[in-house]
């Protein structure tokens, strides 16, 4: 029944835009009926998922991708442009939310095989995919031009690029299957120290091979960025003693209060360049970890996270550059098994001296697969310093973001049901509901 | 300022204020009934805006407008689902009928007192658009706020059954008022660029739209109800219904609220879930109200010329017209329930809701003149009737 209804909205949908009777430059107007359209899509792709046993974000990104500007063209690139703040701030929310879920006993538990495993797949897992794309990248014609080093700096590139994590996948998929056990705790953890990490490495990576590709390189200034993830944390740190501060005053309505901290953090950290994730995930980490209010706060944010998940994974999907795919899929599918490869071996070689438990060497890698914001991040600073490389290796990466982020929360939420964590917080929840929080 | 940063300004505004205020206005003292819920907040706006620390700029209003038409669109379903047959049925004839008399009474003092002093005195309201803002200031004046006789009504009007009498009598008030003023947007619609749509083709094409929303509303809950059955899955289904038919209002020029409130009507009486989804949507009812009352506040800006004696003129024929509708709208009702309808005159969100709605619809000096009139009107409504009600305890 659900699809008939969504036929028809869709048919009301291609009438409105073929008919020519409305104003097609009223791009609010437009933005708001895709918009709605949108989340309606992603509600019954959802459904289906779930009935699938697969988790609902992957509904949700295949919604976003039917609908968006590849296939059906319902929410078109400008309508998509527009809705970027909602986006941003439903990203932010869920780093609040991810904060929330970094709890300080787990860390100090397992920080070293945190700190192993994130480090294993920086710079091995780096190495592995760099190599194993030399020998390919040396045989593309599109690439005869290019000397050995140049080869070398671009696998680098490469490399880095790809061992990015998704923050948001992994939260998503935890809050969905309401996982709880060892393999979360540590795939949370590595997917946000892997967060900074890789932001570090990127900026040092380009500054070091950067004059190879380009001889005018505005190098990224690494002070600058230090000074930036400085900034990010000590805002974090605001932003949590803000929202301890409305959590003390405000009964009432607290999701629509972290709503409206998201679209602040997110505003202030593009009007003072700080990076808002980074920002959310301490204010997050700070009012779930250090005040009275922590566990109430991480219970209300998680009961709202359905609709913010289907927004932010909605768009997302729409966002998704399905066009790329098409033309270097037999690439894009070479880095995907190799990344996958390489997240495995990494994952096992950290797990080893990190004395993490066998299930974690065992399915751990599997959440490790999701990638998204971050190496898209990265990509768009590459073309923008380095339009020829980095327009190439824009095409290879964006289309296997593609395939990652699609494949990802499955994976995911495979490792939590076969190591038994899935469904294990449930208890937890309801119990934090009961008891009147 | 900008918008982002305004919006939070106003949402942390109202939520601290809903959260600590709304328990102390319950047990306040009736002399202190001076400060209503809706006063409060639009008291608020007003200080944020051009005549306090002037946060609001002309250029909001634009911007504000998906917000506001959302917002609309959220109180229009939350206003339809209320409509269940089942229940309106069991109401007494005495009361809708008082309701729609009272209506009528009130409309024809605006509408026809404002006509005639301009025809005895040319120079009301100069420049502006006559016709149209002697109608719509009748048509959005019919309303009365339930949320402030609520508060009114708690404190002082003991009996439980005449409470409700009174919140009956609003809400049918309310309904007419948003049909009115959908009437009116048929007839005084502005060239926006569309097909050329005559006022039947307006009413129909909301009524076909709200109907046909309404019914694929009831499906698609239906469904969600079996397969999601938690409340953030069915937050998710109402948002998107209300995002996508508010938006449809806004892309074709129709009213939010009338689209909107015809859907709730059809989920109201054709869904099993539609108490469900009221109870789901009112738990975001006072937010939704307050950012409302905060926005219009903020909205106040300079007086247009000859603002004065238009708005006395107002006062005096709303209130005339109201105590004369409630009076005659009182002699259908038994004795007992007479005195707490008598002074129903607030007017609130829904009010002000309408008057945003009209000034982004058409955006002139008439719609700026209506804004300000029934702004003002509010305030003064909004303290005169608790005080009424108390002198006559």
């Amino acid at each position: 029944m659900r699809f008939l209804v969504l036929a028809v909205l869709f048919g009301l949908m291609l009438l409105l835009q073929g008919a020519g009777f409305v104003d097609p430059s009223n791009i609010l107007a437009r933005s708001m009926v895709a918009f709605g359209f949108l989340i309606l899509a992603g509600t019954v792709a959802g459904g289906l998922t779930r009935r699938l046993r697969l988790p609902g974000i992957t509904g949700y990104l295949l919604a976003g991708v039917i609908c968006g500007p590849d296939l059906l063209h319902l929410v078109r690139a400008d309508v998509l442009q527009n809705l970027n703040f909602i986006n941003s701030t439903a990203l932010t929310f869920i780093a609040l939310l991810a904060g929330a879920e970094l709890k300080v006993s787990m860390l100090r538990e397992r920080l070293r095989g945190i700190v192993w495993i994130a480090a294993m797949q920086a710079v091995p897992g780096m190495l592995l995919i760099s190599a194993a794309f030399l020998p390919i990248f040396s045989y593309l014609p599109s690439l005869a031009g290019y000397s050995f080093a140049q080869l070398v700096a671009l696998t680098l590139l490469l490399g880095l690029i790809s061992v990015a994590v998704s923050p948001s996948t992994t939260v998503a998929v935890i809050v969905e299957s309401r996982a709880q056990g060892p393999v979360k705790d540590t795939v949370l953890g590595v997917t946000m120290v892997m967060d900074v990490m890789v932001i570090l490495l990127f900026t040092l990576l380009v500054s070091l091979v950067g004059p190879l590709l380009a001889t005018d390189l505005t190098a990224p200034n690494l002070l600058q960025l230090f000074l930036e993830i400085a900034f990010s944390l000590l805002a974090g740190g605001l932003t949590g003693v803000i929202g301890i501060l409305i959590l003390h005053f405000i009964k009432q309505h607290q999701t629509l209060v972290m709503l409206g901290l998201g679209l602040l953090i997110v505003d202030l950290s593009h009007d003072f360049h700080l990076d808002p994730l980074l920002v959310a995930i301490t204010g997050g980490f700070l009012i779930a970890n250090f005040s009275e209010y922590g566990e109430r706060f991480q219970t209300n944010i998680e009961k709202a996270s359905l609709p913010i998940f289907l927004v932010f994974f909605a768009l997302a999907g729409a966002g998704l550059d399905f066009g790329r795919l098409a033309g270097t899929w037999p690439l894009a599918l070479a880095l995907v098994l190799l990344r996958m490869g390489a997240k495995l071996l990494t994952t096992r070689w950290g797990a080893m001296p990190g004395r993490l438990e066998p299930t974690v060497k065992r399915y751990g890698w599997l959440g490790f697969i999701g990638q998204a914001g971050v190496s898209l991040g990265f990509v768009m600073l590459l073309e923008e310093q380095f339009p020829e490389a980095g327009g190439f290796l824009k095409q290879i990466i964006v289309a296997a973001i593609v395939i990652n982020q699609i494949i990802g929360p499955v994976l995911l939420q495979y490792a939590f049901d076969r190591c038994g964590e899935t469904g294990r917080a449930g208890a937890v929840t309801d119990k934090s509901v009961a008891s009147g929080d | 300022m900008k918008l982002t940063y305004l919006l939070i300004l106003i949402g942390v505004i109202s939520l601290v204020a809903s959260s600590r205020l709304f328990e102390r206005l319950r047990s306040l003292p009736s002399w202190r009934m001076f400060f209503t819920t809706s006063t409060l907040f639009l008291l608020i706006g007003i200080m944020i805006g051009p005549y306090g620390i002037n946060l609001v700029s002309r250029t909001v209003l634009a911007d504000l407008k998906p917000v506001t038409v959302l917002l609309m669109g959220w109180v229009g379903l939350v206003l339809g689902l209320q409509l269940r047959w089942r229940h309106l049925r069991r109401t007494p004839w005495r009361i809708a009928l008082g309701s729609q008399l009272q209506a009528l009474v009130a409309l024809i003092f605006i509408a026809a007192g404002l006509l005639l002093c301009h025809r005895l005195w040319p120079g009301l309201a100069p420049g502006l658009e006559h016709s149209r803002l002697f109608w719509l200031l009748a048509v959005i004046g019919l309303s009365t706020a339930p949320e402030v006789i609520q508060v009114s009504g708690l404190a002082l009007i003991s009996r439980s059954h005449s409470f409700r009498t009174a919140l009956l009598y609003a809400n049918f008030g309310r309904i007419t008022a948003i049909g009115a003023v959908g009437l009116l947007y048929a007839i005084y619609r502005p060239s926006l660029g569309l097909l050329p749509q005559t006022p039947l083709l307006w009413i129909g094409l909301t009524l076909c739209l709200g109907l046909i929303l309404g019914l694929l509303s009831v499906f698609f809950t239906q469904h969600s109800a079996d397969k999601i059955g938690d409340e953030a899955g069915y937050l998710a289904a109402l948002t998107g219904m209300i995002i996508f038919a508010a938006g449809l209002a806004y892309y074709l020029h129709l009213s939010p609220l009338l689209l909107t409130l015809l859907m709730g009507l059809v989920i109201a009486n054709r869904s099993r879930q539609a108490v469900k989804m009221f109870e789901i949507l009112s738990r975001y009812d006072q937010p939704v109200f307050m950012l409302l009352l905060i926005l219009a506040g903020s909205l106040l800006d300079t007086p247009i010329p000859g603002l004065v004696p238009l708005l006395l003129l107002y006062l005096l024929l709303r209130l005339l017209g109201k105590l004369s509708g409630n009076q005659l709208a009182g002699s259908l009702l038994p004795a007992h329930n007479r005195s707490s309808i008598r002074f129903m005159l607030p007017q609130g969100a829904l009010t002000l809701a309408l008057a945003i709605n009209q000034l982004q619809i058409y955006a002139d000096t008439t719609a700026s003149a209506v804004f300000q009139v029934q702004l003002l009107g509010a305030l003064f409504f909004s303290y005169l009737s608790p005080l009424l009600i108390g002198g006559r305890r």
